[in-house]
C-alpha cells in the first residue's frame, strides 16, 4: 500500500511538471523558467533589407 | 481602444508602460532594452473610461526613418496598425533631440499626447519648460509625467487626455512627410528644416539654469569610471565585489537558511516513507526529485543577491559606461560597442541577449555578437559557478569574476577569428551611445526584477530540472535489460552507457568519469541540470551546506568522490560554461543568425573553444601544481591541433578573400 501511495505521489509530481511545461509552451514561452521569456518575441519586425536600403542612401550621400 | 507608447530610446517608455499596466517588463537605464512590442491592459485605477484600453509598448526610435530592425517595429506599428492614440514619451531633459520624432508622429494624422517624462529631473535641475507654449505650438496636449513613481498624478492625466482626444483631428505644426526617402539630398534638407523648427521651439519654451557645457559631477565620475585605462580595472573590481557579496558573504548566509529548510523537508519525507517503501521509489522521490531539485534551489539566494546587485548597477547607469569601456576593445576586433548590450543582457539569460543583437545594423557584427553572446555566463550557469567555487575553492569570489572576464576574453578572441574568417579585417564601425545620467538606483525596481527572476528560477527547477533529475535517477537505477543495477555496479546503468563514450573524449580535460559527462550532457537542456545531475549521480542532497559536506568527509572528499582535483574542477567549470549554451539558446541563435552555415559554425566554434580552453587549463594547471602533465595529454593535444588547424585554414581562406577584394578595389 505504501508503495502505491509513493508511486502515485511521484507520478502526480511528474505529471504536474509536464502539465506546467505543456501550458507554458502553449503560451508560446520558449524556455520555461526564464523571467524574460514571455517578452522574447520571434517577431523579427522587418526584413533587414529595408534597413540596408536606408543605410545605402546615407552611404551614397 | 489602443494606445501606442512611442518615443526615443531610454525615454522611460517601458517604465511608464509598467506603471500604467502593472506589468513587470524588463527596464534598463540605457537605450535599446526593448526590442519588440509588448501589450498590456491599462490598470482600472488609471483608466477612468468605460472600456478596456490596451497599451502597446514600442521599442525606442529616433525617427520615422528607421536604421535598426527594432526602430522599424515602431515605425511599422504606428504607420500600419493605426493605434487610436499615440502616447509620445519625451525625455524632458533632452527636448532638442526628442521633439524631432514628435513632429514626425504628429504628421501621421493619429491623435498624439506628449508625456514630458523625467519631469522630476528637470525640476531638480531647475529647468523651466513652458508647457502651454509647447502644447500650443505642437497642437497636442502635453502632460508632465514621472514614470518611476507609479502613483504619480501625471500618469492619470496623460491617460485621461488620451481618452479625451481619441478621434479628434490634430494639425501637424511641421509637415514634410512627402519627402522622397530614396533621395538623400531631400531627406537631409527635410531633416535640417525639422531640426531648425525643433531648435526654435525649444529655445522659446525651455529655460535651462544648468547649461550642458557646464562640467558637472556626472562628467567627473565619467572621466574616472569610463577612463581609457582605469575603466576596465574598475569594472573588474566592481564585478569582484558583486561576486564577493553574492557568493562569499551575504549569499551563503541566506543559502544556509534555505538549505536548512530543504534538509528538513528531506528528513520529513524520509521519516514518512520509513522502511516499508521500496528503495527504488524512495530513491526516486528523495534523491531524484527532492535531492536533485533541492541542490539547484539551494543556490537561489546566491543568484538572487547577484541579480539584485547587477540590477542596482544597471539602474545606476554604470553598465552603460561599461559599454563605452568595452567599445575600444570591441572595435579593434571588428565588433561594435553596441555588442556589449546583448552581452550584458545575456548575463541574465542568453536568449534575450541573443535577440537584443537586432539593434546592431551591420550584419556581420550582428551575427558575430549573436554567436558569441552565450560565452557570457548566464543566470543558469551561476549555480554551476557557485557549486565549484564553494566546493573546490572555498567560496572564492575570484572564480566567478574570472569566469566573466574569461567570457569577455573568449568573445574578443572569437570576434577576432570571425572578422578574419569573413575577410572583413579592415572594416571599422562607430558606436554612439547616449549615456544615461547616473542616479541612485531604485531598490524597489531591483527587488521586483530579482523576485521575478527568482520566481522564474523556481518554476524552472520545478519543471525542466525536476523532470531531468527524475529521468537521470531512473536511467541510473536500471541497466539496458531494465533490471535494477546492483550497488557498486552503476557503470552498467543506462545513464553510464549513454555517457561513457562522451566521458572517453573528456579524459584529456581531466574529467573522464561518466557521471561528470552525464552532468555536462544534461547541461545542454538547462545549465542548472549540471548541479542537479551531479547531486543525483553522487547522491548528495546539496553542495553548500557544510554539514552535508561533512557527510562525505569534507570538501577534499567531495573532490575525490567526483574524481576531480581542483585544477580538473576548474577545467570542468570552463567546459560547462564555454561550450554551447542550452538548446533553447541555440534555437534563438538559429532564429537570429538566419543562416545554417553561421549556426553550425557558431556551435562548432563554441564546442572547440570550450574543449581547448578546458584542455589547456587542465594540462597547464596540472603541470604547474604537480610537475607532470595530466592524463590523455597526447590525445587532447592532437584534438586541439586539429581544431586549431581547421581554424587557421578558415582564417587563411578569409585573408585571401579579403586580399582579392582589396586587389579588385585598387585595380
Amino acid at each position: 500500500m505504501a508503495n502505491i501511495i509513493v508511486a502515485l505521489t511521484i507520478i502526480l509530481i511528474i505529471a504536474l511538471s509536464i502539465f506546467k511545461v505543456v501550458i507554458e509552451k502553449r503560451k508560446g514561452i520558449k524556455c520555461i523558467g526564464c523571467s524574460l521569456s514571455g517578452g522574447c518575441s520571434s517577431n523579427k519586425g522587418q526584413p533587414n533589407e529595408t534597413v540596408g536600403k536606408r543605410i545605402n542612401i546615407k552611404e551614397v550621400k | 481602444m489602443k494606445i501606442a507608447l512611442a518615443g526615443n530610446p531610454n525615454s522611460g517608455k517601458t517604465t511608464l508602460f509598467n506603471a500604467i499596466t502593472g506589468k513587470i517588463e524588463r527596464v534598463g537605464n540605457w537605450a535599446g532594452v526593448t526590442i519588440s512590442k509588448k501589450e498590456g491592459l491599462i490598470k482600472a485605477t488609471i483608466n477612468h473610461s468605460n472600456s478596456d484600453i490596451i497599451a502597446v509598448d514600442l521599442p525606442g526610435a529616433y525617427s520615422m526613418s528607421p536604421f535598426t530592425s527594432e526602430e522599424t517595429i515602431t515605425r511599422n506599428f504606428v504607420k500600419n496598425e493605426k493605434p487610436d492614440v499615440i502616447l509620445n514619451i519625451v525625455d524632458a531633459t533632452n527636448l532638442n533631440r526628442s521633439l524631432f520624432f514628435t513632429t514626425q508622429l504628429l504628421e501621421l494624422g493619429i491623435p498624439v499626447v506628449v508625456a514630458l517624462n523625467k519631469s522630476d529631473l528637470t525640476k531638480k535641475r531647475k529647468t523651466e519648460i513652458d508647457i502651454t507654449l509647447l502644447s500650443e505650438t505642437l497642437g497636442c496636449p502635453v502632460v508632465e509625467t514621472t514614470s518611476i513613481k507609479s502613483n504619480n498624478k501625471g500618469l492619470d492625466d496623460v491617460i485621461a487626455k488620451a481618452i479625451e482626444i481619441k478621434g479628434q483631428p490634430q494639425t501637424a505644426p511641421f509637415n514634410n512627410q512627402d519627402v522622397n526617402l530614396r533621395d538623400a539630398d531631400s531627406v537631409e534638407s527635410s531633416d535640417t528644416e525639422r531640426f531648425e523648427f525643433v531648435k526654435n521651439l525649444v529655445r522659446k519654451s525651455e529655460n535651462r539654469k544648468t547649461k550642458s557645457s557646464v562640467q558637472t559631477n556626472q562628467d567627473t565620475a565619467d572621466r574616472i569610471l569610463a577612463h581609457k585605462w582605469f575603466g576596465l580595472p574598475i569594472f573588474a573590481v566592481v564585478m569582484w565585489c558583486v561576486f564577493s557579496i553574492s557568493q562569499t558573504h551575504l549569499g551563503p548566509i541566506l543559502a544556509d537558511i534555505l538549505v536548512g529548510w530543504i534538509d528538513d523537508l528531506y528528513a520529513f519525507v524520509e521519516s514518512l516513507l520509513g522502511d516499508d517503501v521500496s528503495p527504488l521509489l524512495s530513491a526516486l522521490l528523495l534523491d531524484g526529485i527532492i535531492g536533485g531539485v533541492g541542490a539547484v534551489i539551494g543556490f537561489l539566494p546566491l543568484i538572487m543577491v547577484l541579480f539584485f546587485l547587477l540590477a542596482l548597477l544597471e539602474d545606476s547607469g554604470y553598465m552603460a559606461r561599461v559599454a563605452v569601456i568595452m567599445d575600444r576593445f570591441f572595435k579593434k576586433v571588428g565588433l561594435s560597442g553596441k555588442s556589449i548590450i546583448p552581452m550584458v543582457i545575456g548575463t541574465g539569460c542568453a536568449i534575450p541577449g541573443i535577440m537584443a543583437t537586432r539593434t546592431i545594423q551591420n550584419e556581420r557584427q550582428r551575427r558575430t555578437t549573436a554567436m558569441l553572446t552565450p560565452f557570457m555566463p548566464c543566470g543558469a550557469k551561476l549555480p554551476v559557478i557557485a557549486l565549484f567555487a564553494g566546493v573546490f575553492f572555498n567560496d572564492a569570489a575570484w572564480v566567478g569574476t574570472t569566469m566573466y572576464f574569461a567570457g569577455i576574453a573568449l568573445i574578443i578572441f572569437g570576434a577576432l577569428m570571425v572578422v578574419r574568417i569573413t575577410g572583413e579585417r579592415h572594416s571599422r564601425s562607430f558606436f554612439i551611445l547616449e549615456l544615461p545620467e547616473y542616479r541612485f538606483p531604485s531598490i524597489q525596481r531591483a527587488a521586483v526584477s530579482t523576485l521575478s527572476r527568482a520566481k522564474a528560477f523556481i518554476i524552472k527547477a520545478g519543471t525542466i530540472i525536476l523532470l531531468c533529475n527524475a529521468a537521470v535517477q531512473i536511467m541510473q537505477t536500471f541497466n539496458w535489460q531494465f533490471q535494477v543495477v546492483a550497488e557498486g555496479a552503476e557503470h552498467t546503468s543506462i545513464l553510464a552507457g549513454l555517457a561513457s563514450p562522451f566521458a572517453f573524449v573528456l579524459i584529456p580535460l581531466g574529467f573522464g568519469a561518466w557521471q561528470l559527462a552525464a552532468a555536462a550532457i544534461t547541461g545542454f537542456i538547462a545549465k542548472e541540470n549540471v548541479v542537479g545531475t551531479l547531486a543525483v549521480v553522487y547522491g548528495i542532497t546539496n553542495f553548500i551546506d557544510t554539514e552535508e559536506l561533512a557527510l562525505v568527509s569534507g570538501g577534499a572528499d567531495v573532490a575525490s568522490v567526483m574524481g576531480l582535483t581542483s585544477v580538473a574542477a576548474f577545467a570542468y567549470l570552463i567546459f560547462n560554461l564555454f561550450t554551447p549554451p542550452c538548446f533553447a539558446a541555440i534555437g534563438a541563435m538559429n532564429a537570429e543568425l538566419e543562416d545554417k552555415k553561421w549556426l553550425l559554425g557558431g556551435v562548432a566554434f563554441q564546442f572547440g573553444i570550450g574543449y581547448v580552453a578546458a584542455f589547456t587549463t587542465y594540462q597547464v594547471g596540472s603541470y604547474i601544481t604537480t610537475g607532470v602533465l595530466g592524463q590523455g595529454f597526447i590525445y587532447g593535444l592532437i584534438a586541439s591541433l586539429i581544431l586549431f588547424g581547421i581554424l587557421m585554414y578558415l582564417v587563411n581562406k578569409g585573408v585571401k578573400k579579403e586580399e582579392q577584394k582589396l586587389d579588385l578595389c585598387s585595380s
